[in-house]
């Protein structure tokens, strides 16, 4: 379980999770930039990648902006928050769930395990 | 109690042969002018064959005036006031959907977007219409009155000859005012029973924008490709 919430397998796809180590810890790359990063260890499409760039946005990991250059206007993304930060938040969402479906349970069980 | 209301309506018609004729007439210029229209390509025919198969009804509504004890019975207050605001209602929500969707809703849009307008293409836009880019990860393109709208995400897909040759079809809709078309059509869809067979108007008017923009650059290539990515991209979407 932990292995797994530190490799974001849980709640996130493989090219997601690609796509979100390229960028940390703090860069800013438009969607070829990354495309051209991840395309030589695998094969994918350049529309793929801007698809789950943008389900990403949507759910808050990864910004973006909107840049005029010589080529036009692209999106440029960058992480929301660092990996730390990242894995904070899954742990918060996580134990958050739990709370909610669980109520007393939940906490109980929080008590006696950090109680050991 | 429908067979009884349909009864008296039949009944009613038929001591009323004048009313009957009218209607009859009017239903048969509506079915020329939507033969028209699907010949002619003009929107204000379509317009006409909307106004003339809604008009029966509100004639049979005002000539009736309610006196039909049924349907004084199911709605509990009936009177010529009800056919007299039908008679405005229905005509002033044409006006106001025209006004919402022609000049309005355009409006709208283009003030709710992340627009900026792009100025690379002033040398095969006219001067009257202009380029938005909205803010917006999928792949898409559209024009309305004479503003064409483009995506980031479209911008990013394709290559600078392939947004060239979506921007020359979008400019083909634009000057035949297909936008508006689109939203007629729409709205027939919804009201006329014969709009159901008008689908092939918007594959011609999308086939003739593509034509244009082949014919423009002078190759079928870059208006084909920029056709199969978009339609790839926004399939995954």
């Amino acid at each position: 379980m932990g292995k797994q919430v530190a490799e974001f397998g849980a709640v996130l796809s493989p090219l997601e999770k690609d796509i979100l180590k390229t960028l940390w810890p703090n860069r800013r790359m438009r969607v070829r930039q990354i495309y051209d990063s991840l395309k030589g260890s695998r094969k994918l499409a350049l529309s793929s990648v801007a698809v789950l760039l943008d389900r990403l946005h949507d759910r808050g990991i990864v910004s973006r902006s909107v840049e005029t250059g010589r080529g036009g206007v692209r999106y440029v993304y960058f992480p929301s928050q660092n990996k730390a930060g990242f894995e904070r938040s899954i742990v918060a969402s996580s134990v958050d769930k739990l709370i909610k479906h669980f109520g007393p349970i939940a906490v109980s069980y929080f008590e006696e395990r950090f109680a050991k | 109690m429908s067979f009884q209301l349909v009864s008296q309506i039949v009944l009613g018609l038929a001591e009323r042969p004048l009313l009957l004729l009218s209607m009859l007439g009017l239903l048969g210029l509506s079915v020329g002018f939507f033969i028209a229209w699907r010949q002619k390509t003009k929107v204000w025919l379509l317009h006409a064959h909307l106004a003339l198969f809604i008009a029966p009804f509100f004639l049979l509504a005002y000539a009736l005036n309610c006196s039909l004890s049924i349907v004084q019975g199911l709605l509990a207050f009936c009177a010529t006031i009800i056919t007299k605001l039908l008679l405005v209602v229905i005509p002033l929500s044409v006006v106001l959907a025209f006004l919402l969707g022609y000049y309005i809703m355009p409006w709208l849009v283009r003030k709710s977007l992340v627009a900026r307008q792009t100025l690379q293409f002033s040398n095969i836009l006219p001067a009257h219409v202009r380029t938005w880019i909205i803010d917006k990860a999928k792949p898409v393109a559209f024009s309305t009155q004479n503003h064409i709208f483009l995506s980031v995400g479209i911008l990013e897909l394709l290559s600078p000859k392939q947004i060239e040759a979506v921007v020359l079809h979008e400019l083909n809709h634009v000057l035949h005012k297909n936008s508006w078309t689109k939203v007629s059509a729409a709205l027939a869809y919804w009201v006329s029973p014969l709009a159901h067979f008008s689908t092939q108007h918007s594959s011609a008017d999308e086939h003739r924008a593509d034509c244009f923009a082949a014919t423009t650059q002078g190759s079928w290539r870059h208006v084909c490709l920029a056709r199969k990515k978009v339609q790839e991209c926004a399939s995954k979407w």
